[in-house]
């Protein structure tokens, strides 16, 4: 017989457990060789490395990354170790798996991208785009970190008056992931009147970016009711927290060159739509002009045909006058000679030249000897004067002898 | 642009930064309208007048040099 205490199973089991417990959390590291989701509440894996296996044993419900895992993933195991009385066997209770190194990250990265990606996470359409003018503005990065001095750096060359909500947390390590939802929850929470948060932080390893390709980070921008821009890491870098968020810039100092304009473009942009008023403006001004122009260019046509007809008939006129002068001088001309003719004709005229009238004392022009009998007072008008006589005797022309009365 | 205490009067400030918005889409949408109706100079004339005092206000707005940081002083590590 023995001194040593004898245990029953149970107790054995008990007492192990008690022991291991003491190891409090441990972390293992392997390659997944068999991978079992169960009853869509628990998760068996077994790790191994070139010579020894252990399973882990955990809740879908705690390890949120299940699906990203896959056999040949070599994996850090977080969990304490413990013995399963029923069966007899030991594994470990597991709070988190990660993929480890660059290899299984990749491949982790990968398949919960395509996961997400068939769940619509990073749809485009559902992308929302940024204020014009954000003014209150939430920002998660880590204190006194370099993507917080790039991005208030940036800031202060452009737009002012603004006001910037920092939040500040770890970005990489285990606990990065539950700060940055916790922060994303917050803010939607407790400051929903903002107008944009900015998720970021410096660049790193695929392994430092870790907690930006977090299931959990990613669902809880995805869920955030204020619009998300990231800035994570380098130019190359993208992470699945870019491909959830609204609006992806490639760096911290680039999440503020997009989220907020230059103070000089907005200026320039507004004197853009001052000038672009003006010139429907003056483009209208012009227009109206060229219809005043025309009318009056029509009016001075129209005016001119009128002047031009007043013209003919003025022309006419003084053709017509022209016509009627000629008339008239020929008609004075005429008057002229038919006055010379006239003048012609004055019997004083022929006194002048020596003819004489001869008159009977009762006024009658004497053109025969008839006319003038022996005895008879004559008058006769020369140029000068009057000759008065007396009638002695009188002859006929043809016999040339005197007529005695 | 070291952190501060909460703005003054962040309500009032916001209401400001709306109109700062609202001003800018007004602009915008005068000058789109302008340029695409056939326009009636009298009736334009008013428009005019309004581009003229958003831009002046945007401009007087533009002049804002400060930022203001607030810290959000609360715990995020743990689990909740």
């Amino acid at each position: 017989m023995t001194d040593r205490p004898i245990f029953s199973v149970s107790e054995f089991h008990e007492m192990i457990n008690v022991h291991l417990a003491r190891l409090g959390e441990i972390v293992v590291e392997g390659e997944i060789s068999e991978l079992k989701e169960s009853g869509g509440k628990w998760l068996y894996v077994t790790i191994s490395d070139s010579a020894s296996t252990v399973k882990l044993f955990g809740t879908l419900w705690e390890l949120k990354n299940w699906r990203s895992l896959e056999v040949g993933m070599k994996v850090h195991a977080y969990g304490t170790a413990r013995t399963y009385a029923p069966y007899g066997t030991f594994s470990l209770t597991v709070s988190r798996i990660e993929p480890a190194g660059e290899g299984a990250l990749k491949v982790a990265f990968e398949r919960l991208k395509k996961q997400l990606e068939r769940e619509g996470l990073f749809d485009v359409t559902r992308k929302r785009t940024l204020p014009q003018f954000p003014k209150h503005i939430g920002l998660i990065t880590a204190k006194d970190s370099q993507a917080y001095n790039d991005f208030t750096k940036v800031l202060k060359h452009r737009m002012g008056g603004l006001y910037i909500y920092f939040v500040p947390v770890t970005v990489q390590g285990a606990s990065a992931p539950a700060a940055l939802c916790n922060a994303l929850k917050y803010l939607n929470q407790k400051m929903p009147h903002l107008d944009a948060l900015v998720v970021c932080r410096g660049g790193g390893s695929l392994e430092d970016l870790q907690a930006f390709n977090d299931e959990a980070v990613v669902r809880a921008i995805f869920a955030s009711s204020i619009p998300v821009i990231s800035g994570v890491g380098h130019e190359g870098d993208i992470t699945l927290t870019d491909l959830v968020a609204d609006v992806r810039a490639s760096t911290p100092s680039n999440s503020a060159e997009l989220l907020v304009k230059e103070r000089e473009h907005v200026l320039q942009s507004v004197d853009m739509l001052v000038r672009r008023i003006h010139r429907v403006f003056s483009a209208e001004i012009a227009e109206r002009k060229h219809n005043v122009d025309s009318a009056l260019t029509q009016l001075e046509h129209k005016l001119t045909n009128h002047v031009s007809y007043v013209n003919q008939r003025i022309e006419a006129f003084y053709n017509s006058v022209d016509h009627f002068d000629s008339s008239f001088q020929r008609a004075t001309e005429k008057q002229k000679s038919l006055s010379r003719l006239l003048t012609s004709l004055d019997y004083n005229a022929w006194l002048r030249k020596g003819f004489s009238m001869t008159y009977t004392s009762d006024g009658k022009l004497i053109r025969s000897i008839h006319d003038a009998p022996e005895g008879s007072d004559l008058s006769t008008h020369v140029t000068d004067g009057t000759i008065y006589s007396h009638v002695t005797k009188t002859t006929t022309k043809t016999a040339n002898k005197t007529t005695q009365n | 642009m070291s952190p501060k205490q909460p703005p003054k009067q962040p309500t009032k400030q916001r209401k400001t930064e709306q109109s700062l918005s609202k001003a800018f889409e007004e602009l915008e949408s005068i000058t789109e309208s302008l340029e695409q109706d056939d326009i009636d100079l009298e009736k334009g004339i008013p428009q005019l007048k309004r581009g003229h005092e958003l831009a002046t206000f945007l401009k007087k707005r533009l002049q804002a040099i400060e930022n203001e940081i607030e810290e959000v002083k609360a715990s995020f590590e743990k689990d909740g």
